[in-house]
């Protein structure tokens, strides 16, 4: 790449990020976010959805959900933020830490705003996570549709009766805790 | 996982999957199923709840567990032409979590999704049933 190729990309770095410094972080980082916290890519992966807003002062707020502990609207706490750079934290019960433990994000902003990436801290260390922009702040949260629920007598002859109903198929069978 | 990666992923209506829920940790109930279907809500689902281990322990030979394993976190993919007879059928491929199964069929989303496509393409190769030998059968391992 050639001398002034260089200067030029350098250029366009220093005003893009001087351009993330200069919105305020209320705004920056306004949106409603959905994603994982990827503890094993493709085989442990927690859903989480954040949402950031400007407070009244124009400083950061935000929320935070885990569908699968039914935890909705969890305050987030401890805001920092500098340039796309951001952290924020809440308290919850830790089965290793006990009562009120900390949990932490530190992450990064897009250049484009759409996806919120980086570290969540907890008793096992530093996680990777990943959030995809699906909204404004304020927009509402993705529902989740409950489905039938069918009762199965002990030999199983509903499912078995299911399975080789659609004989052509390709059937997947899986036995698991709801909880 | 399941619905990120496998319904999410395969738009193919010649899928479905069969979610039985049940008491792995002797503690849950019907209700925790109830709000469980919220997490595999594909319409090519459907969903059952047994409050025993009868299921889970007919599917321990199918599926290679020792006898003092049932067969709950298992997620087992049958072929087009498997049928179910007096006991559960063998499935042409099984993935687990913390199972005696072989590490390598730990539950990996992208895998499972992997294989689901390579039934379906079998199936639009004109490979007729894409279950051979005693995987086909429906009276498990003899």
């Amino acid at each position: 790449m050639s001398t002034f190729a260089l200067a030029i990309l350098a250029s366009l770095l220093i005003f893009v990020s001087a351009a993330a410094a200069s919105v305020p972080p209320g705004e920056l980082f306004s949106g409603l976010y959905h994603g994982y916290i990827l503890y094993v890519d493709g085989s442990a992966e927690l859903e989480i959805l954040v949402e950031l807003a400007p407070g009244p002062g124009g400083e950061l707020v935000g929320t935070l959900d885990m569908p699968a502990y039914d935890m909705e609207f969890k305050p987030l706490e401890g805001f920092r933020a500098d340039g796309r750079q951001i952290y924020f934290s809440y308290r919850n019960f830790s089965e290793v830490r006990g009562a009120n433990a900390l949990f932490e994000f530190e992450g990064e902003l897009s250049p484009d705003g759409q996806v919120l990436s980086g570290d969540f801290l907890e008793s096992r260390g530093k996680i990777p996570f990943r959030l995809q922009r699906i909204g404004d702040a304020g927009s509402p949260r993705p529902v989740l549709e409950k489905l039938p629920l069918a009762d199965l007598s002990d030999a199983g002859d509903e499912l078995r009766s299911a399975f080789n109903a659609h004989p052509d198929q390709v059937r997947l069978i899986l036995l698991l805790s709801p909880t | 996982m399941v619905q990120r990666y496998v319904f999410d992923q395969v738009d193919d209506p010649r899928l479905h999957g069969f979610l039985v829920w049940g008491p792995m940790l002797d503690k849950e109930e019907r209700a925790d199923a109830v709000k469980a279907t919220r997490f595999l809500n594909d319409t090519r689902t459907t969903h059952f709840w047994t409050d025993d281990d009868v299921l889970a322990a007919r599917f321990r030979a199918p599926v290679g567990l020792p006898e003092e394993e049932l067969a709950w976190d298992t997620f087992l993919l049958f072929a087009p032409g498997q049928r179910w007879g007096e006991t559960p059928p063998r499935p042409a491929f099984t993935m687990h979590v913390n199972k005696s199964l072989p590490e390598e069929l730990r539950l990996h989303g992208p895998t499972l999704r992997d294989h689901v496509r390579q039934m379906l393409d079998a199936l639009d190769r004109g490979d007729g049933s894409a279950a051979t030998g005693k995987a086909a059968r429906g009276d498990g391992h003899r």
